[in-house]
C-alpha cells in the first residue's frame, strides 16, 4: 500500500512539468515589475514556486554575453505563481500561473526563471539592463514622435556586410544591432530619413534597436504557426522600448516577403546582402506602417471590375484610379477631373500644376503627379498617381528622384498620418507644401496654396 | 543705522538675484521630460478574440497619445474610473494576403497605487478585466523596506545610472 502510495504521490508530482515559461518583459530596467508566466502540462491550481537566478558575467560589459559553466548562477529570489483568479490571474485553475517579481535595486546583468518538478527544470531568460536602445544617442529622444523599434529574430551569427565597406562581412552579434539598424535610417543614403516626407520631419521620429536576440523556431510568411511566433516574438521584445505611438519592426533570419501586417513590419534579413536593397525595401514598407498607403504594384494578370474595385478599401481608392471608360484617353481624362489627387497634376516635376516632364530627359519624370494608364495600379486597368514611385517599384525609382521618390500623392498621406500622430510638422516641412489635406474642387495646388 | 538698512538692503537684492537665477534655470530645465511609472499592456487580438498577452510595470516618459478607436482602457480603483482612452488595433495586412494575424497592440497607462483593475470595452462592451492590485502591493512593499533613492547621487550606483542613461536619453533635442 505505501509503495502504491509512493507511486502514485511521485506520479502526481511528474505530472507537473512546466513547458512553457514567458517572463515579460524580456528586458527591464532595474525598476520594472517582470510579469512571469508558467503554464505546466497538468496544473494542480493554487500556487507554483519559481526561482530567480543572476547568471554571473565576467565583466560588467557582457551583460549579454551567456557565461553559463564559468561559474555557478547565483540564486536571488523565490516567487510564488498563482492560477487563483486573484493576484493578477485571469482565471483559477486554467492552468495559467502568474507572478510578478520586482527587480528595484536589482544589478544589471543575464537572469533567469527556473521551474523544476520532480527534477525535471525549464528555464527561461531574461534581462536587468536597458534593452532599448538609441540608433542615433547623440539625437535624444523627442517628445510628441513616432517611436520606430528594431528587434532581431533569428539573426545568431549571420554573416553581414559592413556598411559602406565591400567585402568585408561580420558576424551579427547583439553588439553589432546598431550598426545593423544605422542604415536602414540613414539620412545620407537611401535610408528612411533621405526621403521625403521623412527627411524634412525627422524631429518627429524616434528610433530604436532592442539588443535582445529574439528567436523562434521558424519563420514563413503567411504560414500561420511560425507567423505567429514571429509576430509574438517582435511584440514582446518592442515591449522593451515602452513608448506610445510605437512602430515594431522585425528583422528576421529568414527566406520571405517583408510586407506589413497589424501595424508590425516584417523585414527578411536574407536581403541584407544587399544593404542597398534591404533599405529599400524597408522605406516602401513605412509607407505602408506609418502612412497606411496601399500598394501601388500589379498584383495580378487580370483586370479588376468596378465592383472588385468598390471592395477594396477606401485606402486603394487615395492612390489608384478605376476609370469607367476602356478608352484609354478618356479614361484618363476622367482620372485627371475626378481622382483624390487632381489637385497634384503637374506637382513633382517641372512647373506645379503643369504636365511638362519627359521620361528621357527628366530624372523626376517618374514622380511627377499624373494619371498615368501604361503600368496598372494592382490591376493592370486601373490608373496609377506617378510613372513610378516607392509604393509601386522601389527598386526602379532612380537615384535622382529617391528624395522624392514617394510621389506627392503619398507624401501628402504620410504627412496626414504623421501630423495625426504626432499633432504638427514644423514649418520647414514639405508637408507645408502639399495642401493639407487637399484643395476644393477646380482648385489646384501651386507652389503649396491652392489657387 | 543706514548701514544696517544698506546691509539688509543688499542681502534682499541678493536674495532676488539668486531667485531670478533660480528660475531661469528651471525655466530651461522645466521642459526636460518627466519619468513616469506606467502599466504597460500588451493586447492580443485574434479571431475577433481580445486577449491579454502581457502586463508590467515599469517607468518611462510618458505622453498621453490621444487616438480614436472602438476600444477603451480604464484604469479602475473602488469602481471609479481613474483613467481612461480609446485606441483602435489596426488589423490591416500590406504585401501579403495573410489576413489571419493574430494583431497585437500595446496599451500605456499611467500607473495609480489604488488601482484595482484595468478593463478593455469594446463598443463600450467590456471585453477583459484584468486585476493590478498586485502590482500596488508590490510598490508599496518597497516603502517597506530600505531600498534606495531614484536619483543620480543615490548611493545605490545602479540605480544613479539608469537614471542617469535614462536622463541622458531625454535630453532636448
Amino acid at each position: 500500500m505505501r509503495v502504491l502510495f509512493f507511486a502514485v504521490f511521485l506520479f502526481m508530482l511528474g505530472s507537473v512539468n512546466a513547458v512553457f515559461i514567458q517572463v515579460s518583459p524580456p528586458a527591464g530596467v532595474p525598476v520594472t515589475i517582470f510579469e512571469i508566466t508558467a503554464e505546466p502540462t497538468d496544473s494542480h491550481g493554487g500556487t507554483l514556486s519559481v526561482d530567480i537566478f543572476r547568471r554571473q558575467s565576467e565583466s560588467s560589459n557582457s551583460v549579454f554575453r551567456r557565461s553559463r559553466g564559468i561559474s555557478k548562477p547565483v540564486f536571488v529570489q523565490r516567487i510564488n505563481l498563482y492560477d487563483d483568479g486573484l493576484k493578477g490571474d485571469e482565471r483559477a485553475r486554467d492552468g495559467k500561473y502568474i507572478g510578478v517579481w520586482d527587480s528595484i535595486a536589482q544589478r544589471e546583468g543575464n537572469y533567469f526563471v527556473k521551474l523544476c518538478e520532480n527534477n525535471k527544470c525549464t528555464e527561461r531568460d531574461f534581462v536587468i539592463s536597458n534593452g532599448c536602445r538609441l540608433v542615433n544617442e547623440r539625437d535624444g529622444i523627442k517628445k510628441n514622435a513616432i517611436n520606430v523599434v528594431f528587434t532581431f529574430v533569428n539573426v545568431d551569427d549571420r554573416q553581414i556586410p559592413v556598411s559602406g565597406v565591400d567585402n568585408n562581412r561580420i558576424v551579427l552579434g547583439v553588439e553589432e544591432y546598431n550598426e545593423f539598424a544605422m542604415p536602414l535610417v540613414d539620412a545620407s543614403n537611401y535610408g528612411l530619413l533621405s526621403v521625403e516626407p521623412f527627411k524634412s520631419t525627422s524631429n518627429k521620429f524616434n528610433f530604436f534597436y532592442v539588443n535582445i536576440p529574439g528567436h523562434v523556431s521558424g519563420f514563413e510568411a503567411g504560414e500561420t504557426k511560425s507567423g505567429r511566433e514571429a509576430t509574438q516574438a517582435i511584440t514582446t521584445l518592442a515591449s522593451s522600448c515602452p513608448f506610445e505611438n510605437k512602430i515594431p519592426i522585425g528583422l528576421i533570419g529568414w527566406k520571405f516577403r517583408s510586407r506589413v501586417s497589424g501595424g508590425i513590419t516584417f523585414l527578411s534579413v536574407d536581403d541584407y546582402d544587399d544593404l542597398v536593397r534591404l533599405t529599400k525595401v524597408y522605406v516602401h514598407e513605412s509607407g505602408h506602417s506609418v502612412g497606411n498607403i496601399h500598394d501601388q504594384y500589379i498584383v495580378g494578370d487580370a483586370d479588376m471590375t468596378r465592383s472588385n474595385y468598390d471592395e477594396f478599401s477606401e485606402k486603394l481608392k487615395k492612390v489608384c484610379y478605376y476609370p469607367d471608360s476602356p478608352n484609354k484617353y478618356i479614361a484618363v481624362q476622367q482620372c485627371l477631373t475626378n481622382a483624390p489627387w487632381r489637385d497634384l497634376v503637374g506637382n513633382g516635376c517641372g512647373v506645379d500644376g503643369v504636365l511638362d516632364c519627359l521620361r528621357a530627359r527628366d530624372p523626376l519624370f517618374d514622380v511627377e503627379v499624373r494619371c498615368y494608364n501604361e503600368i496598372g495600379c494592382i490591376a493592370p486597368n486601373i490608373l496609377t498617381n506617378t510613372a513610378n514611385n516607392i509604393m509601386a517599384r522601389q527598386f526602379e525609382v532612380n537615384d535622382l528622384s529617391w528624395g522624392r521618390g514617394f510621389g506627392q500623392v503619398n507624401e501628402r498621406l504620410l504627412c496626414l498620418e504623421i501630423i495625426r500622430r504626432t499633432g504638427s510638422v514644423n514649418s520647414g516641412s514639405v508637408c507645408n507644401t502639399l495642401c493639407l489635406p487637399s484643395c476644393s474642387s477646380g482648385k489646384k495646388c501651386i507652389e503649396g496654396r491652392c489657387t | 543705522m543706514k548701514k544696517f538698512v544698506f546691509v539688509i538692503l543688499f542681502m534682499f537684492a541678493l536674495v532676488l538675484v539668486n531667485a531670478a537665477s533660480n528660475a531661469n534655470t528651471a525655466e530651461k530645465q522645466g521642459s526636460s521630460p518627466q519619468l513616469t511609472k506606467v502599466y504597460v499592456l500588451g493586447l492580443k487580438y485574434d479571431n475577433g478574440q481580445l486577449s491579454k498577452e502581457y502586463l508590467f510595470v515599469t517607468e518611462t516618459m510618458y505622453e498621453n497619445v490621444r487616438q480614436a478607436g472602438p476600444y477603451e482602457a480604464a484604469v479602475m480603483s473602488s469602481g471609479k474610473v481613474r483613467f481612461k482612452k480609446t485606441f483602435s488595433i489596426s488589423t490591416e495586412v500590406f504585401d501579403t494576403e495573410d489576413t489571419k494575424g493574430p494583431f497585437y497592440y500595446e496599451v500605456i497607462l499611467p500607473f495609480y497605487s489604488d488601482a484595482q483593475f484595468i478593463t478593455i470595452k469594446e463598443k463600450g462592451k467590456e471585453k477583459l478585466k484584468l486585476s493590478v492590485s498586485h502590482f500596488s502591493e508590490v510598490i508599496s512593499a518597497r516603502g517597506k523596506v530600505k531600498t534606495p533613492p531614484a536619483a543620480p547621487t543615490s548611493s545605490n550606483p545602479l540605480i544613479g545610472q539608469f537614471v542617469y542613461f535614462w536622463n541622458s536619453l531625454f535630453k532636448r533635442s
